[in-house]
């Protein structure tokens, strides 16, 4: 402890005086170091926002939000208009993105397509999370033999190959959002249970649970206090790395044609389309793709930076 | 050693047989039952004989048996839908070395650069190399491959006419789908290496080399490099996987004669049986090679084993 006083006093000088049980006046004050005490989040938010690529990323993904909330009716054209006078045509001020084979406008069609893709991302990753966070958190919990059946039950399904299994799936529950919602998540909730029943575990033999629970903390007060703050970081770490696996999920299903039926679309139908009259109309891929990869690579970037600004352990 | 691979093959063995009667019984799950909607303009003679031939008018418990019976000692997994007499055994002999080719090409492209990459990255930490060695490892993650397949084949064989477009052959006509097929894993072991080669940086060996006046060289090649590949292998398995993710997409680009494009086209043609048997063994090469990895693994690093045995004992 740093202690300024006009009298400096040697450190080796024991003698204590009624002055220095003085209370602290204003000069004395000022030599304080004042700063609020941050929390977590505080501090989590202020390394995030040092970060310039996680900060772009969180520009970019807002502005494709945006965009797909506002953006289809910021063109005359419904997504589902056919005007075959008029189809193939490059971008243009009249179709910004061009038209495609059935003259239907691409940008209309780009936003109305990331409302599917981005809600299927996200979605999806929230019942990832949710139905991990449940089996991760009973299996550890529990312990013993019940954890360990629990456990080898989820090593099997992971074992399953996950594009063939979502395949097989999307086959018998038909096609539609729903439907790619259950296909993609039978088995992409193993991993998050791994992960959330490997946090915990790690985090019950820490000493300062050791600490709360001799002080008599209720165990309901320890999980809400001690374990969720201390797990929530990783989760939302592997959601925003889980959220590009559905969008890519999708459009892969899209490409073998069990993804989401016309007249709705995807970005990832949208790709398939275009990918057919790739060798005479490129500019039809590119607006999907860029869309896509840009999703996935700012999902990737704020995921980077966010796992940088909430591990406890990098913290100094 | 002996108690970790007998344990690993019991639970390969328990995940085949829950995948392959998973699949049985969801193909037989498939709304609308195609085998119906297949023969109901058949006359109802002609249709009983196809019933027969296939077993679909026995019991399904019965056709659960008979399935096990003929995978097991015939090593059968049944005929074609859409094709009458072709085999789903057959089928696969034919495809699949094309796509196992491929893979492996793929593979290699992907380990070598990626090792290639992640040293360099790690060795130059906070240079320029670093952050363009990782730049193109975000991206590479990001893109989806049928982006990249479809760009390749756009600009290299298309523009500039260096490759064939589509088709298979000669080595030429292997040289962008293997790209494009690599790029996911060039950028997933770029990253992996750089942090294992970054791990090792900083351990007490390496320091106590460097004090003994170790040269860089000795020192990379000796030390960083051989423990940092280790765990390397370890991503091998899920790289396989993502292998056949990956080939239905660009097999059906570059219009190749694998088993990837087959199993798109059969899920095109509703072709159950062909479905059902390809599902079977692309999950029994997936989980037999992730077996094998983690066998390998175990061998080579004993940390590995020792602790997931005793993790199994407790």
């Amino acid at each position: 402890m740093n202690q300024p006083s006009y009298q400096v006093k040697s450190p080796l000088d024991f003698e204590l005086k009624t002055e220095d049980f003085a209370f602290a006046g204003a000069r004395e004050k000022q030599n304080q170091i004042l700063r609020p005490s941050v929390s977590y989040w505080q501090d989590a938010w202020r390394r995030l926002k040092k970060n310039k690529a996680a900060i772009l990323a969180i520009i970019v993904l807002a502005v494709v939000v945006i965009m797909c909330i506002i953006g289809p009716s910021l063109t005359p054209y419904s997504h589902e208009d056919v005007v075959m006078s008029d189809k193939n045509s490059p971008p243009s001020a009249v179709h910004y993105f061009g038209t495609d084979k059935l003259g239907r406008d691409i940008f209309t069609r780009i936003w109305v397509g990331g409302r599917v893709s981005l809600t299927l991302g996200i979605v999806g990753a929230l019942i990832d999370i949710t139905v991990g966070l449940l089996y991760g958190g009973i299996s550890s919990y529990f312990g013993g033999n019940i954890d360990n059946i629990m456990m080898r039950i989820v090593e099997i399904l992971a074992s399953i190959p996950y594009l063939v299994l979502v395949v097989l799936v999307s086959l018998v529950v038909g096609k539609g959002m729903g439907s790619l919602l259950i296909a993609m998540t039978l088995t992409g909730w193993c991993h998050m249970a791994r992960l959330v029943r490997g946090q915990i575990l790690q985090i019950k033999d820490q000493e300062y649970i050791l600490a709360a629970r001799a002080l008599g903390t209720s165990p309901w007060k320890i999980i809400w206090k001690h374990l969720i703050p201390n797990t929530l970081g990783v989760m939302i770490v592997s959601v925003t790395f889980d959220i590009p696996s559905f969008i890519f999920g999708e459009a892969f299903l899209s490409f073998i044609g069990l993804g989401v039926q016309a007249p709705m679309t995807s970005w990832g139908a949208l790709a398939a389309g275009a990918q057919q009259e790739m060798n005479f109309y490129p500019y039809q891929m590119f607006f999907p793709a860029l869309l896509i990869s840009l999703t996935m690579l700012s999902f990737q970037m704020l995921g980077d930076g966010l796992r940088d600004a909430l591990d406890p352990k990098l913290r100094q | 050693m002996l108690k970790y691979i007998l344990k690993r093959v019991g639970y390969t063995l328990l995940a085949l047989f829950i995948i392959t009667t998973a699949t049985f019984f969801l193909v037989r799950l498939i709304p609308g039952n195609p085998i119906e909607a297949m023969t109901e303009k058949l006359p109802d003679s002609i249709r009983q004989q196809f019933f027969e031939q296939y077993g679909f008018d026995k019991p399904l418990t019965e056709q659960y048996k008979l399935f096990w019976e003929n995978l097991l000692t015939k090593g059968d997994l049944g005929e074609s839908l859409k094709y009458r007499g072709r085999k789903v055994t057959d089928t696969i002999a034919q495809y699949a070395p094309v796509s196992g080719r491929l893979g492996l090409q793929a593979i290699a492209i992907g380990v070598v650069s990626g090792i290639i990459l992640g040293i360099l990255s790690a060795l130059n930490r906070g240079k320029l190399v670093d952050y363009l060695v990782m730049f193109i490892a975000i991206f590479g993650i990001s893109i989806p491959n049928f982006v990249i397949a479809s760009l390749l084949q756009y600009f290299l064989s298309i523009k500039l006419g260096w490759f064939p477009t589509t088709g298979w052959g000669t080595f030429s006509y292997t040289v962008l789908p293997s790209l494009a097929l690599s790029l996911n894993s060039t950028a997933k072991y770029a990253r992996y290496m750089r942090a294992n080669c970054l791990d090792v940086l900083n351990q007490d060996y390496i320091i106590t080399a460097k004090a003994k006046g170790m040269g860089k060289t000795h020192l990379i090649f000796k030390h960083v490099l051989r423990n940092s590949i280790l765990p390397i292998i370890t991503l091998l398995g899920p790289q396989i996987a993502l292998m056949f993710g990956g080939a239905f997409v660009v097999e059906k680009i570059f219009s190749i004669p694998g088993l990837g494009s087959y199993f798109v086209s059969s899920v095109s043609d509703r072709d159950y049986t062909m479905i059902m048997g390809q599902t079977i063994f692309m999950a029994a090469l997936y989980i037999f090679a992730v077996l094998v990895v983690d066998i390998l693994y175990g061998f080579i690093d004993p940390r590995i084993r020792l602790a997931d045995t005793k993790e199994g004992g407790n």
